[in-house]
């Protein structure tokens, strides 16, 4: 326990210059490439001098960039740093767009894990036969598919056609625990509200969902497949265990690059929401992130960018976890 | 001997012979540059048949490289045999061809000529847009601008990675620790975001560089088959290139790090040091050329991925800006009349799977066959029969 | 048949593998039986057979590779005879690893790396039966690795298998196989991967055990020195056929086959006085187009008429003494 609370506190640590790194380089790029934000901020061409100037006081524009990174920084983890375009703290809006992408991400991860996996082991299991290929061609066009067109064809028969979802609104329940409506109402045993939150994000989180499952069903199959022709896998046959005994030590074996995929996944997952969000009208940080950088908000993107590094990293943390519990080679 | 008998083994199909006859004159080739290398590789030349007798041997490989060629030679010369050229607003002649649904037949009158289009009945076989723009053309114009961007997307990013990953694995250390700090740093972040955030903020400099660089300029023109009076839009395509040279080079950098740090164990590379060969010519003469096939090989995986992401980088409307055809923007652009008029979405969406999929199943096949120990299941169950034969004669 | 009560019969036995490069015929007509209580071993060059032919014993031939045809007979008490060519997938699997345990090559390879040893011992025990359950098995593991001299055999219990140097692997493999008390043990260059001093030792406690548990013993190696030492009877293989087979003394004292002879010259017998050691021209050939006749003519120095056209039978020399060579037969006795 001792060992995983000193390497829980290492990495905890690793954040910090990972994170500076990210948004500072976010910050180079956005708030030195492009050509006097201030008068953007300010209306563009017709912008008010005066407002101009006020704004390039208010956010250290005449000074260095890493002078104003700096400003930057120390305002946003300070929650005193207020958007120039939309006028709200850069922090309240990110809470307010946080939770549908939480949504969307678990349940499409979730979908990811419960789908893709068994796929890949029913069709490593069922190798060159039909069920095989069936599936390898459904895993071969989850990742070729663009997921926009996709979801244009899936909303075209859902809703237009079935009537089946909405594309509009995000259910809320009157309480809050955690924000996260999807995890309250599993902490409050609310059987309608998640069933709402289900049925809002269910169709948004598999298209977000189908590269991610396209990718692990291969990955399982071929991690499965090259683990049982392992030498080990020759021994635990030569001993004259059973077969079922044998997929178990194959499938565990197999877990440990699944893990790390998996892992993986998650940050497609986040790159993936933006497109997602915007055809299914999620209010979400992905969204969010897109409004930001066509406004040139980029106080607000950088913020973005630093809650998603986040999440991706906790997620990484977590994936290495999980990997020490399962193959013991792996020290803390 | 071996080669002579293995004749008799394979049942040579005709692709077997184009594929011999190809590999036999790059043999040849190299046989001239430097003599008696035939000799000297006949065992790889023996090698690389099988590798494609097994190629030739999979429907799956052959069904990847059956697109990906059509989706090439489209690119090639889709601007020339498109009937319209990719801005032709139809619906300024006729009304008809406003959102034509596919199959439309519209009639061109005279006085049509100012915008490039001879009089008479046209066919719009997969549709029209809200500018009454012939999407087939616009979709054979967009191969064009899918496979520039992917080229030179490819032609670059890739390898800044492999440059880093070789300098990375190779020195270790300090070295090593920056750069591969630097890579994890890119690793932590979706790309597909950072790509937008790049696309949508270099369009300002880069048309500013584009119109003080009018070579530049014209070469990309050139390449992405543009009229010259919409140069304007060419700062957005070329800003989406850079955003994704920035974003595809890590994984590149992981990867050939990991190789790099295996292939230095081998001898080859410790005998090349003890001889005194500089380590610029260890790094790209000597372990390069070994590590190149699995770099390939994800190249041409990555080629779809590159496609697909350009097409969502224009579907959010940071990449192509219009009239460019691109698949991406035309469903975008096509998406506000969904579902009514519904060939808007579907075709370019058609276009981009099929595209992306021939590169995945091409990829997919090349992994295989490159990699000995899946070569081996692929062709065992091509050749079962020609040795129940073989068995009876040899007693 | 050379035993009055064999324990194993083999019979013409015929193993092709289908590879990317061709078919590989890997064991070409192989007979050979093992008397109940010796110590067989195959001998000859790698990639001749030898691990193809001691897993074929038990079916333990995975695709690619496939038995075309040839009969296996195991005798578990005299008189008793199991068709193993006739037994499905689930019986022959009661046989391995209870009657008929393996030790391979590699102990590192052999062991899953996210299981304890003790894992390792217990599941080969419930699942024959011998324990009720993993649990149980756990709780016994430590009595089975003492039984293999497991130095501190309950805290290795425990121990995963990368925290374990190369010759307690071993061991623990030997310990594994010898659970369920075997009847015949089949090791397969059991000592190649460890070092020297290992080796020796490995060896000298297969020797007592085998003795103690009163084991069949098939060795396969291709280390002269350990033949002389360990073998009651040795067959030479050479590129899946057998070439010679006699008593391990006979066939030292008289080998026959110019393979035999070959193989014989490469090992150094008098350290410190001037030997040369030999090597046997050539390699072992491409079996995908094997050498047409006698496998071995085209590195044989006594090669001539019939060598590169038929096949040459094994035939019974002297007592227990057999051979497949042209050199011994009567058309050509004369040139010898």
């Amino acid at each position: 326990m001792a060992e995983l609370k000193r390497f829980l506190i290492r990495r905890l640590l690793t954040f910090i210059p990972t994170l500076i790194g990210v948004t500072f380089i976010v910050y180079l790029i956005a708030a030195v490439v492009p050509a006097n934000p201030a008068r953007l901020w300010a209306g563009g061409e017709k912008a008010n001098q005066h407002v101009v100037a006020m704004l390039i006081k208010e956010y250290h524009l005449d000074q260095p960039f890493y002078i104003q990174y700096y400003y930057f920084m120390k305002g946003f983890l300070e929650n005193t740093m207020v958007s120039p375009v939309t006028s709200y703290k850069v922090w309240h809006e990110i809470k307010v767009y946080m939770p549908v992408t939480i949504q969307l991400t678990l349940i499409s991860f979730t979908f990811i894990a419960l789908i893709g996996i068994p796929l890949g082991i029913i069709s490593a299991l069922k190798k060159d036969t039909w069920i095989d290929a069936t599936i390898r061609v459904i895993a071969l066009l989850g990742v070729s598919v663009p997921i926009f067109w996709l979801a244009y064809l899936l909303i075209f028969l859902f809703f237009t056609k079935l009537g089946w979802i909405t594309l509009s609104g995000t259910p809320t329940p009157p309480y809050s625990i955690t924000g996260i409506p999807l995890i309250d109402s599993i902490l409050k045993l609310d059987g309608r509200t998640f069933l709402e939150v289900i049925k809002r994000y269910w169709l948004p989180s598999l298209v977000l969902a189908y590269p991610g499952i396209g990718v692990i069903a291969r990955l399982v199959r071929n991690t499965f497949l090259d683990a049982l022709g392992s030498d080990f896998v020759d021994y635990v046959d030569a001993r004259g265990l059973p077969r079922n005994q044998m997929y178990r030590h194959v499938l565990k074996n197999a877990m440990v690059p699944i893990v790390t995929v998996l892992g993986l996944q998650f940050g497609g997952l986040l790159g993936g929401a933006p497109i997602t969000e915007t055809i299914f009208g999620l209010p979400g940080l992905g969204r969010f992130m897109l409004t930001s950088i066509y406004s040139s908000d980029y106080l607000s993107m950088v913020g973005g960018v630093f809650v998603i590094a986040l999440i991706y990293m906790t997620v990484n943390l977590i994936v290495d976890i999980l990997y020490a519990v399962i193959d013991p080679r792996v020290r803390y | 001997m071996a080669t002579k008998e293995a004749e008799e083994v394979y049942e040579k199909k005709v692709l077997d012979r184009v594929s011999d006859a190809f590999l036999d004159a790059l043999a040849n080739l190299f046989e001239k540059i430097r003599p008696g290398w035939k000799v000297r590789n006949q065992a790889r030349i023996d090698e690389w048949k099988l590798m494609f007798y097994a190629f030739n041997r999979s429907p799956i490989g052959m069904a990847g490289a059956v697109l990906v060629a059509i989706f090439i030679i489209i690119a090639i010369v889709g601007p020339w045999i498109a009937p319209f050229s990719y801005g032709t607003p139809l619906s300024l002649c006729n009304h008809t061809a406003y959102l034509a649904p596919p199959g439309t037949t519209v009639k061109i009158p005279h006085g049509c000529e100012a915008l490039g289009v001879k009089p008479g009945t046209y066919r719009l076989i997969l549709g029209g847009d809200s500018f009454g723009r012939d999407l087939w053309s616009r979709i054979l114009f967009g191969a064009r601008t899918s496979f520039v961007v992917m080229i030179l997307v490819l032609m670059v990013g890739p390898w800044i990675g492999v440059a880093l990953g070789l300098i990375s694995g190779y020195y270790g250390g300090a070295t090593d620790e920056t750069i591969m700090r630097i890579t994890d740093m890119f690793l932590v972040f979706p790309g597909l975001i950072l790509a937008i955030a790049f696309s949508a903020v270099l369009p300002s400099r880069i048309s500013l560089f584009l119109k003080t660089h009018p070579w530049v300029d014209s070469f990309f023109l050139h390449i992405f088959a543009l009229h010259p009076s919409e140069r304007g839009a060419l700062a957005s395509l070329v800003s989406v290139i850079i955003a994704l040279w920035i974003v595809w080079w890590p994984g590149y950098a992981r990867l050939v790090r990991g190789m790099v740090l295996s292939e230095k164990e081998n001898t080859y590379v410790e005998a090349a040091r003890a001889l005194g060969i500089s380590t610029g010519s260890i790094l790209f003469r000597h372990i390069l050329p070994n590590i190149l096939g699995p770099i390939l090989v994800y190249l041409s995986l990555d080629s779809g991925g590159v496609i697909l992401t350009e097409a969502g980088l224009s579907f959010l409307g940071v990449g192509a800006v219009p009239p460019i055809a691109d698949w991406g923007r035309i469903i975008y652009d096509g998406s506000q009349y969904f579902p009514t008029a519904w060939w808007l979405v579907f075709f370019p969406g058609l276009a981009i799977l099929l595209t992306v999929l021939g590169f995945n199943l091409l990829g997919d096949t090349l992994r295989d066959i490159l990699d000995p120990r899946t070569r081996r299941s692929i062709e065992f169950r091509l050749k079962k029969k020609p040795k129940a034969k073989k068995e009876g004669e040899e007693e | 048949m050379r035993c009055k009560d064999p324990i194993i019969v083999v019979r013409d036995l015929y193993i092709n593998f289908y590879t990317y490069a061709g078919v590989v015929r890997a064991i070409n007509g192989v007979s050979f039986d093992i008397c109940r209580g010796e110590t067989y071993c195959l001998v000859g060059e790698t990639g001749c057979g030898k691990s193809v032919t001691s897993r074929a014993l038990t079916k333990l031939i995975k695709s690619p590779g496939r038995i075309e045809k040839g009969e296996i007979y195991f005798y578990p008490e005299p008189g008793k005879r199991i068709d193993i060519m006739k037994l499905n997938d689930d019986e022959v699997r009661r046989i391995r690893g209870y009657d008929v345990a393996y030790i391979f090559q590699d102990p590192s390879a052999a062991l899953d790396p996210l299981y304890t040893l003790g894992y390792h011992v217990a599941e080969t025990m419930s699942f024959h039966g011998v324990v009720q359950s993993i649990k149980e098995g756990i709780k016994k593991a430590a009595d089975v690795l003492k039984i293999a001299k497991m130095p501190d055999p309950e805290s290795r219990v425990r121990a995963f298998p990368h925290e374990l140097s190369g010759g307690m692997k071993q061991r623990g493999v030997i310990g594994m196989s010898l659970a369920n008390r075997p009847k015949m043990l089949i090791a397969d260059e059991p000592t190649t991967a460890l070092d020297v001093t290992i080796q020796a030792q490995i060896m000298d406690f297969l020797k007592e055990l085998k003795k103690k548990e009163n084991l069949t013993l098939l060795l396969i190696t291709h280390n002269m020195g350990l033949v002389a030492e360990m073998c009651d009877t040795v067959a030479v293989m050479y590129a899946g056929e057998i070439v010679e087979e006699a008593p391990v003394e006979v066939l030292f004292k008289n080998p026959l086959h110019p393979y035999t002879r070959g193989l014989m010259r490469a090992v150094p017998k008098h350290v410190g006085k001037n030997v040369t050691l030999e090597s046997i021209p050539g390699t072992v050939p491409n079996l995908i187009f094997p050498p047409p006749g006698c496998r071995f003519h085209p590195r044989c120095p006594y090669r001539f008429d019939p060598c590169d056209k038929k096949r040459p039978p094994l035939i019974e020399i002297e007592k227990n003494h057999k051979v497949a060579c042209w050199l011994y037969t009567k058309k050509g006795g004369e040139r010898k």
